[in-house]
């Protein structure tokens, strides 16, 4: 598997002379890697039983022994991560061809970070002591950095991968703590040693080091009020990359997240304390809230999508928090807790596939039109058919529209937070049942928000010259959206067969029997949340997939009934004008129903300039520029920024510049140390 | 009617009176206020009625009764006769957003239930949802005088209030002693007095509302 | 065999009420027509239009994509799978051993969201001012209403221990109760049944002036055949939706078995609870004034309110 990423990386530095050859073999062993990183993980999967794979490496290092091991939760991560490469490496090289800007160097240096990032994050969720991972996890970081920073003409790239940077090394530090902690406990950077020392621990320290690794992993999975460099790096770099990036890097902050709260640190067998899973809980449904209402007010395209990536975290994080509470409290509520993380983990896959198809998509555009503002596009669907049509239904999934998959993850989400509710009652409960219906919230404004971008980029006319001259993508690009396309459809057609994939991560880390014998005790084709006395309800999706299919068939022969109705086509409806593409509703319009009501969240800002020069009462011309604010980065960050930029300038007033100045801060700084730890 | 069935039935009325409260938070313009604050009262004489089936005790039937005559009939008239009268703007004046305000008063149910519970002996010796819902009634129709700028609203909150605070007394007690709810009812209607004349003579002489005296100091 | 005759009478179910339909909303003319002093069209009004809709050919912008003509068909299907999932007439007795679980509120909701979300791509299609404001605003309306159904079905599916609607209708008809949080949580459903189903206060599904249009500013493209499938689903979802009121707040009547009696008297009640929400539709809709579009916050506000306190009340 490794050898795939790591010969494709090779090979495209080999090549680097020869640009098209480097970025066809480069993704060619993303492809393979790939391929091969799925095959383990099914294999692993196929067979919950079977002991976790092990992997000795050489000793490499002095002073630890390096191991991967695969687990099934680490194989369920391996399989969403080669999912997205696949069909990444399926797209990426006819997208860099068309998107062209890719010189000879550049072109080697692109290729190789690809390789090394999807291969670093195929190895991280494999591996099985703290020294690997955290080398694995700083190796991802820079890799993607260097994507986010590939397209280096653009100040605000530079900007986005400063702040991508900053704030991935502060999550990394609290990780590189965690571990050194319980390293130090256990004396031993082994995961099986770790996990000794993680059971032994009192309580304070124990929670203490879960929200420093939770900080850590939620600066990465983005986690509202962690997220402002998300939407700001992810649309940076190139689009199969941010698929990679969105669908697929956040997860693996959700794999460190889980293995650490269910594994590394959880106390063997008795319940995680509370607060762990009602803060999870509650800065998931934060997240999903906030990430879809800040989506809802983008204008570009993929920065829209960024922010859906904050809110789908927030739902994953949603299904995992309640598991943490409901582990190991007895046997309902772990049949509830297995049922929360089966939803979480169906997520995790569900998100990844629309997500990708949907920045494949979005990709598409950008590659045919180098426009990603939304106002400047409109009238592909006629243009693009296929990418149009792909679009669509990745928006019908990530709206959580029945019947495709994103609808049957929240469906099972929706159950356990009320089975949750209903089993803890109290103010618990209702917090529980309350975040529900802020799930509902979040569903209604994502289908709100997809009209908008959908509506926006493929519908109506075109609004620039750019989107007027767009023709289809070529057909590799199609494919590799297509391949996510029919997971999104499978996996919401008939999700119980994936239920089988969820057996092994359920049951290893909550204990039980797993998804399967909960979620699809009533066979593979019907979902049930847990029945019997508690709180329970099923639902059969083929049914209502293959019930939308034919009544829609059936109304479609309808509409030629009595007679094969004459068809003519004219202009659209503006009260008379000829309509030209100014008539057309802009997205900023299409969103300010929604800017008005939630006005206290985004603190709108605008600006009218009109042009009347002959009379007040003609306007020649008007410009608007309206904008929102994130609440997070004014109100905490840029305080912040301040308050570092106040502290470095007083230490410059102390800076002489010369350099005993300096050796002498030095000496100080010894002595202090010295004075305070030096007794032991 | 057996004290079970009373119970019930005076947890229903709650889920009303609770409603209502939520209309007259939500209500964009005066009058619906004063509507919503009238059927409050309906629906107070009707627990109070319920009450006096149950126990037996006639105080109750007195209670109900002047209850709906005064505060369901006659209170309501007489606001709405000063709307007419100084010709107020129709829309309501809000300090805070009223969706804010609806957003508050779902925070403030939930704490009532918490403080409710927190009495502990007494919410035991109470079946039902009663003192909470009482609580939240009393407690919503202060905040309905905190947030709206207009003298007429914030009577409307007082009188809000005040059905709250009897639909304490009678789930918790059967009913304070008959002379001290007259007293109150008394006071009650002294205080609707004096604000609709103090409205009428401050908009007559001065053309300013309440809400404009802030103005005045130094 | 069970599971077929359970297919069966889910769409037995759909067509009945795909059937009814533009009797409902005829039903609701009329008798706003007479509220306001006027003679009114004929009940069967809406069947005539329909009829008239079908027969007619059909002026497709040139702006459109191919999708254009297709959506109408999905938006009736979306709708009409919807209605195969609310037990308006027949409810199987025990609901937990049946075969396919078909009726969940959540996939209720979900379908109708589905039909919202495809009818206004359809209104962008066409490109212009007038089908992307009604988009806009018909999207606005969905995001308020969302929550405020969830926290409704959820405050009345805690009590009956599930969302599955058969399931929670037998559970209320056994246990018929009307506590304060059934009370409240009927008040919400009313709130959102205005909206919903495109009524005053909300949405005027009477105008013709294309500013203050909702529902009916993202049909103006459409026409012929097309059209008559919006116009359908329409009126199938306003039935859909005082069913799915019907179904969770008055089950009364609700046949349990097969036997002639049962499902006689199971079509009585269903028309006659049918005709009380109609009535208060209609009197809704002569009493009040359309409100301005941003006091719609407020106004489902006090459902969303009210739902939480049903739900509180439940739970606490």
């Amino acid at each position: 598997m490794s050898g795939g990423f790591a010969s494709g990386a090779l090979a495209s530095l080999l090549a680097a002379r020869w640009p098209r050859l480097a970025i066809r073999l480069g993704h060619l062993g993303v492809l393979v890697g790939a391929i091969a990183g799925g095959a383990t993980a099914i294999d692993v999967l196929a067979d919950p039983s079977a002991p976790a794979l092990r992997i000795e490496l050489p000793r490499l290092m002095p002073l630890a022994q390096l191991a991967l091991r695969v687990d099934s939760l680490s194989a369920f991560f391996l399989l969403v991560i080669s999912l997205v490469a696949a069909a990444a490496a399926i797209y990426g090289p006819a997208y860099l061809e068309a998107h062209g800007a890719m010189g000879r160097g550049r072109a080697g240096a692109h290729v190789l970070a690809l390789g090394v990032f999807v291969g670093s994050m195929s190895l991280l969720c494999c591996a099985g002591d703290a020294l690997s991972f955290l080398v694995l996890w700083e190796a991802m970081t820079l890799a993607s950095y260097a994507l986010v920073v590939s397209e280096t003409h653009r100040d605000e790239n530079v900007h986005a991968g400063l702040l991508y940077i900053v704030m991935a090394h502060i999550g990394t530090a609290l990780i590189a703590f965690v571990f050194v902690t319980l390293a130090e406990l256990g004396n031993g950077t082994d995961f099986d040693v770790l996990r000794t020392a993680g059971h032994g621990l009192p309580d304070g320290v124990r929670s203490g080091l879960f929200f420093a690794a939770f900080a850590g992993f939620g600066v990465k999975a983005g986690v509202v009020p962690l997220h402002v460099w998300l939407p700001h790096a992810h649309p940076a770099a190139p689009s199969h990359v941010s698929a990679l990036m969105s669908g697929v890097m956040l997860k693996v902050a959700v794999y460190g997240m889980l293995r650490f709260a269910f594994d590394l640190l959880a106390p063997g067998g008795s319940p995680l304390p509370a607060s762990w899973g009602w803060t999870v809980l509650a800065l998931g449904t934060l997240s999903a809230v906030i990430g879809v209402l800040y989506a809802l007010q983008q204008h570009d395209l993929k920065r829209l999508l960024a922010f859906h990536s904050v809110e789908n975290v927030g739902i994953i994080l949603m299904g995992s928090g309640l598991a943490m509470l409901l582990v190991h409290r007895g046997d309902s509520a772990n049949r509830l807790a297995t049922l929360a993380l089966a939803a979480a983990l169906l997520h995790t896959l569900n998100h990844a596939s629309f997500k990708g198809l949907l920045f494949l998509g979005a990709g598409a555009v950008v590659c045919r039109t180098h426009v990603r503002n939304l106002e400047d596009l409109g009238g592909l669907a006629r243009r693009m058919p296929w990418t149009s049509g792909l679009f669509l239904l990745g928006a019908v999934a990530i709206s959580a529209l029945p019947p495709l998959n994103g609808f049957v993850s929240e469906w099972m989400t929706f159950q356990a937070l009320l089975g949750g509710g209903s089993q803890v009652g109290g103010g618990g409960g209702l917090f529980s049942v309350f975040a529900a219906s802020m799930l509902a919230l979040t569903g209604g404004l994502a289908a709100a928000c997809f009209v908008k971008a959908f509506g926006a980029t493929f519908l109506g006319r075109p609004r620039s010259v750019h989107a007027e001259a767009a023709i289809e993508v070529p057909r590799s690009m199609i494919c590799g959206m297509l391949g996510l396309a029919l997971a999104c459809v499978a996996l919401g057609v008939v999700p119980g067969y994936a239920m089988a994939l969820l057996d092994g991560p359920t049951s290893s880390l909550v204990g039980g029997p797993g998804a399967s014998a909960v979620v699809t005790a009533r066979g593979p084709l019907v979902l049930s949340s847990v029945g019997g006395a508690g709180f329970g309800a099923a639902i059969f999706m083929p049914a209502i997939a293959i019930l939308c299919v034919a009544l829609g068939i059936a109304a479609w022969i309808m509409r030629a009934w009595p007679r094969r109705p004459a068809r003519r086509s004219a202009p659209t409806w503006t009260c008379g004008f000829t309509p030209t593409s100014r008539f057309d509703y802009s997205a900023t319009a299409f969103a300010k129903p929604l800017r008005l009501i939630f006005a206290l969240l985004y603190r709108p800002r605008r600006q009218v300039e009109r042009e009347n020069p002959d009379s007040p009462y003609i306007i020649k011309r008007m410009r608007y520029h309206g904008d929102v604010v994130d609440l997070a980065e004014t109100a905490v960050y840029h305080r912040f920024q301040n308050a570092i930029t106040s502290v470095a300038g007083a230490i410059r007033a102390r800076s002489t510049g010369r350099i005993h100045g300096y050796i002498g801060y030095v000496l100080i700084t010894l002595l202090i140390v010295l004075l305070l730890f030096g007794k032991a | 009617m057996t004290p079970a069935t009373a119970t019930e039935l005076i947890d229903d009325i709650g889920g009303l009176l609770l409603f209502t409260m939520i209309l007259i938070l939500g209500a964009g313009q005066v009058y619906r206020a004063i509507y919503a604050v009238a059927a409050q009262s309906v629906f107070l004489g009707i627990a109070g009625a319920v009450l006096a089936a149950a126990t037996g005790n006639p105080d109750l039937w007195v209670i109900a009764a002047i209850t709906i005559a005064i505060k369901a009939i006659a209170l309501p008239w007489l606001l709405l006769r000063v709307v007419k009268q100084i010709e107020v703007r129709l829309e309501i004046d809000a300090v805070i957003p009223i969706s804010m305000t609806l957003v508050i008063a779902g925070a403030i149910v939930v704490l009532s239930f918490y403080l409710a519970a927190s009495l502990g002996a007494v919410r035991q010796s109470i079946t039902g949802d009663a003192l909470p819902v009482g609580v939240a009634l009393m407690l919503l129709g202060v905040l309905v005088m905190v947030s709206r700028r207009k003298a007429l609203t914030q009577m409307v909150g007082l009188f809000a209030a005040e059905n709250g605070i009897f639909f304490t007394a009678m789930a918790v007690s059967q009913g304070m002693p008959l002379i001290i709810e007259i007293g109150v009812i008394l006071d009650v209607i002294l205080g609707a007095l004096v604000m609709g004349i103090l409205v009428l003579r401050v908009r007559s002489s001065v053309d300013a509302d309440i809400a404009d005296l802030e103005e005045l100091r130094g | 065999m069970e599971a077929f005759e359970h297919i069966a009478i889910a769409l037995a179910q759909m067509i009945l009420i795909a059937a009814c339909s533009p009797l409902v909303t005829g039903v609701i003319q009329k008798l706003k027509a007479r509220l306001q002093c006027r003679s009114g069209a004929s009940v069967v009004q809406p069947y005539h239009d329909l009829m008239k809709l079908l027969r007619k050919g059909t002026v497709q912008s040139d702006t459109a994509s191919g999708m254009f003509r297709v959506l109408p068909a999905l938006v009736l299907a979306a709708t009409l799978v919807a209605a195969t999932l609310v037990p308006a007439v027949w409810v199987p007795e025990d609901r937990a051993a049946a075969q396919l679980p078909l009726g969940d509120a959540i996939v209720l909701t979900g379908l109708l969201a589905l039909a919202r979300f495809l009818t206004a791509i359809g209104a962008l299609d066409a490109g212009g001012a007038f089908g992307g404001m009604g988009a806009s605003r018909e999207m606005t309306v969905g995001v308020l209403v969302e929550p405020v159904l969830m926290l409704v079905v959820f405050s009345v599916a805690l009590a009956g221990g599930t969302t599955d609607l058969g399931r929670l209708a037998t559970h209320r008809l056994a246990v018929p109760s009307f506590h304060a949080p059934d009370l409240l949580a009927l008040l919400a459903m009313l709130v959102l049944l205005l909206a919903e189903t495109g009524r005053i206060p909300v949405d005027n599904p009477d105008t013709h002036l294309e500013l203050t249009m909702l529902h009916e500013g993202m049909l103006l493209e459409h026409s012929g055949p097309g059209l008559a499938c919006m116009v359908l689903a329409g009126h199938l979802k306003q039935l859909v939706m005082i069913s799915l009121v019907a179904a969770i707040f008055l089950p009364i009547g609700l046949a349990t078995q097969l036997a002639p009696y049962a499902i006689a008297l199971a079509l009585a009640a269903f028309a006659a609870k049918v005709l009380v929400l109609s009535v208060f539709l209609a009197l809704v809709e002569s009493s009040y004034a359309k409100l301005r579009f941003f006091r719609l916050p407020q106004f489902l506000g006090v459902g969303f309110v009210t739902g939480f306190l049903a739900l509180s009340l439940r739970i606490l």
